[in-house]
């Protein structure tokens, strides 16, 4: 199987994930990270969202709009994230990457192994619990140099429905006496990692109904309430594993 | 009866979907206010790929690339919304698209792959062919028509009601599936038959296509799996290496008649495989990745990145046989691996290969070979800090902890103090130290494939 036919059913099984997630958040985690974070700072690593617009002609993806929305995701995710005591560094934000090529590159390598991974994770979420993925040691590298003991990826997606669309679909499903009218959503997945070691501790998901591009802030920040419903605060006392921001 | 109208509704679909698409127009290319609108959000689809990192930055294979380029495009093109340029996408797989605003994007895989200046212009006019005969917009009007079609007979076919209206609905996308892709493959064959064209006017071996696409067939890892040619976005490779050497008669073409360019290419080849080797390590091919490292090595034999690259990626080949060109997998086996791919994580796969005999004995030859390499490369340049890394990592598995221990220490010594790979090896050595304290395991397992522990 190729790499591009790889990603495909990664994205695919993620995305079938994320339309799952729409309503109904989900939390697996390590049970030593839900019971008291030993992790203190945190990165977010660029986040990556997809919008797609159904017309009647076709769909669309709608990628201003989606890079626009990975800085409000970013910006979302940080604000849950100090609410519940992490220091949040921003080592690994988009600006940061762009200043040093080799650590950008790295950055690229996680992004796609956790990709790959997730497809793998999708078949069997219960084995977060069991310990049974990781990202591999070669994480360190990057969370050394972000000054992070945890990363977190983000993948959201965003689906808007024009109004002719909605109501073609609608007709089948109103004859059959089935469905109704489709809605516009935002869903959302988040996989924390640990920093030093590259353990998957916990994949949260949420979502969110209404227009993500016209209103975004609201949207976005319904959808990553949802998904850190569960998510743990930071333990009091939690050992600072951390190294100091370079 | 309603059953009946169904029917009527899917015949009647069928012939409006299969019916021939009109003639394209000819120069100038009517864009609609669609269509420009398109040309302006490739922009935002560009500044995606570059904030994902899947482009890289290279200017002087960058500048290559438009050397060989920018020639073989058609003097008589002018058209000013488009602009013809040449990037490198960050990819092991070899590949190559066009935007439809004129950008070029070409694999560091496929650069690695290719072997002569001739087969990248090929490659080139290809893509080129796409941008100037307005590939991209024929195929969306196309899909787009399709479509909306699609929309109104779904509502068409509902009014009928009861499982008539759902059988509609099933024939309906199985003929927009097929329609979908069949019109990508005849622009394909068209942009085949520009670049023979091109080629052989910008002075490059015409046999240099077919043999591109010989060199596309080389499966190194057994990673291509068949695919009904219905689904796929190009003609099969073997077609293609007929039809163009036909077309290579039929025109009068004769092959060796011009230059290949194998030897200006070689510098390029072995800088974009420095990359790709590392890319193919990463996405789980390293046959691929000791195919491309072993020509860095047979180019420049004194490298000791050459050789080093060579040695990670026999490391990262692990419990797995090293060739599978002359033994071949079958399909079913292909299948079979792919499919466990999505089951099971690549450590657990090198687990289960780990407990067979045959996958011991890869190992014993696997290792070997990467310690060789390994130990050339410091030989050639002993102050080449990532081939102690990589050392460190092979004497571990081996369970040779001292040794590794040292070697970790020699990299701590050498790397850059910003290198990303310290707190990794830093961290493995302290595991290693603590083993030495420990009596030998009896079991070794070396080091994931693809993934680095």
């Amino acid at each position: 199987m190729t790499r591009m036919r790889r990603l495909a059913v990664g994205a695919t099984v993620a995305a079938a994930w994320l339309l799952a997630a729409c309503g109904s958040p989900a939390t697996h985690a390590r049970p030593e990270f839900v019971s008291g974070s030993p992790f203190r700072a945190v990165a977010i690593l660029p986040p990556a969202v997809s919008i797609d617009r159904s017309r009647l002609s076709g769909s669309e993806s709608l990628v201003a709009e989606a890079l626009r929305i990975e800085d409000v995701v970013t910006r979302a995710v940080a604000a849950e994230l100090g609410r519940r005591g992490y220091l949040v560094r921003p080592g690994l934000s988009v600006d940061a990457l762009d200043q040093r090529e080799d650590l950008r590159d790295a950055v690229a390598d996680l992004q796609a192994r956790h990709d790959d991974l997730l497809g793998v994770i999708a078949r069997d979420p219960a084995g977060i619990r069991r310990g049974r993925f990781t990202l591999g040691v070669s994480v360190a590298g990057i969370g050394d140099a972000a000054g992070a003991d945890l990363l977190l990826f983000v993948r959201a997606s965003g689906e808007l429905v024009a109004t002719s669309q909605k109501v073609t679909e609608a007709v089948p499903g109103v004859l059959l006496g089935i469905g109704g009218l489709r809605q516009d959503t935002l869903s959302l997945l988040v996989t924390a990692v640990d920093g030093r070691d590259g353990r998957v501790m916990a994949i949260v998901s949420g979502g969110a109904t209404g227009n993500v591009v016209k209103d975004s802030e609201r949207v976005v920040g319904q959808a990553v309430a949802a998904a850190f419903r569960q998510f743990p605060a930071r333990a009091a006392a939690g050992p600072a594993r951390a190294s100091p921001p370079h | 009866m309603a059953r009946w109208r169904a029917a009527a509704v899917v015949m009647a679909s069928w012939w409006l979907v299969v019916c021939p698409p009109p003639a394209r127009a000819q120069a100038p290319f009517v864009l609609s206010s669609d269509e420009v609108e398109t040309l302006g959000r490739i922009a935002d689809v560009e500044r995606m790929m570059v904030r994902r990192a899947q482009v890289a930055r290279d200017e002087r294979l960058q500048g290559y690339l438009a050397d060989v380029g920018l020639p073989l495009v058609p003097p008589t093109f002018r058209d000013p919304r488009l602009h013809i340029r040449f990037a490198l996408f960050r990819d092991a797989q070899p590949n190559a698209f066009a935007l439809p605003n004129g950008s070029i994007y070409v694999s560091l895989g496929l650069l690695a792959q290719l072997e002569n200046e001739a087969q990248l212009a090929a490659v080139l006019a290809h893509e080129i062919a796409h941008v100037t005969h307005y590939h991209y917009f024929t195929f969306d009007r196309q899909a787009r028509s399709t479509s909306t079609l699609l929309n109104v007979l779904t509502v068409g076919s509902a009014v009928l009601g009861g499982w008539g209206a759902l059988a509609a609905q099933v024939g309906i996308g199985t003929l927009a599936v097929g329609t979908l892709y069949g019109y990508s493959r005849d622009l394909e064959e068209e942009a085949d038959r520009e670049a023979l064209a091109a080629v052989a006017r910008a002075g490059y071996d015409p046999a240099q296509i077919p043999a591109l696409f010989g060199r596309l067939l080389v499966d190194y890892d057994g990673t291509h799996v068949e695919t009904p040619i219905f689904y796929s976005d190009h003609p099969k490779l073997q077609s293609r290496i007929e039809y163009t050497t036909r077309l290579m008669r039929e025109r009068g073409l004769a092959p060796d008649a011009g230059a290949t360019g194998a030897a200006p290419y070689a510098a390029t080849r072995r800088r974009a495989a420095a990359v790709a080797v590392r890319l193919a390590i990463r996405d789980g091919l390293p046959r691929t990745a000791i195919a491309w490292a072993g020509e860095m090595v047979r180019q420049d034999p004194q490298s000791a990145e050459a050789h080093y690259l060579k040695a990670e990626a026999y490391r990262a080949l692990g419990h797995r046989p090293a060739d599978l060109v002359t033994s071949p997998p079958s399909a079913a086996e292909k299948k079979r691996q792919a499919e466990l791919r999505q089951r099971r994580t690549p450590e657990e796969i090198e687990a289960a290969d780990a407990a067979t005999p045959a996958g011991l004995a890869a190992w014993a030859a696997n290792s070997e070979m990467a310690m060789a390499e390994y130990r050339t490369a410091v030989g050639c340049d002993p102050k080449f800090a990532a081939t102690y890394a990589g050392l460190a990592q092979l004497e571990a598995a081996l369970g040779h902890f001292d040794a590794a221990v040292q070697a970790a220490g020699t990299f701590l010594d050498l790397a850059a103090p910003d290198d990303l790979e310290r707190a990794r090896i830093r961290q493995l050595r302290e595991t290693w130290m603590a083993a030495t304290a420990r009596p030998p395991s009896a079991e070794v397992v070396p080091p994931v494939a693809g993934r680095r522990p």
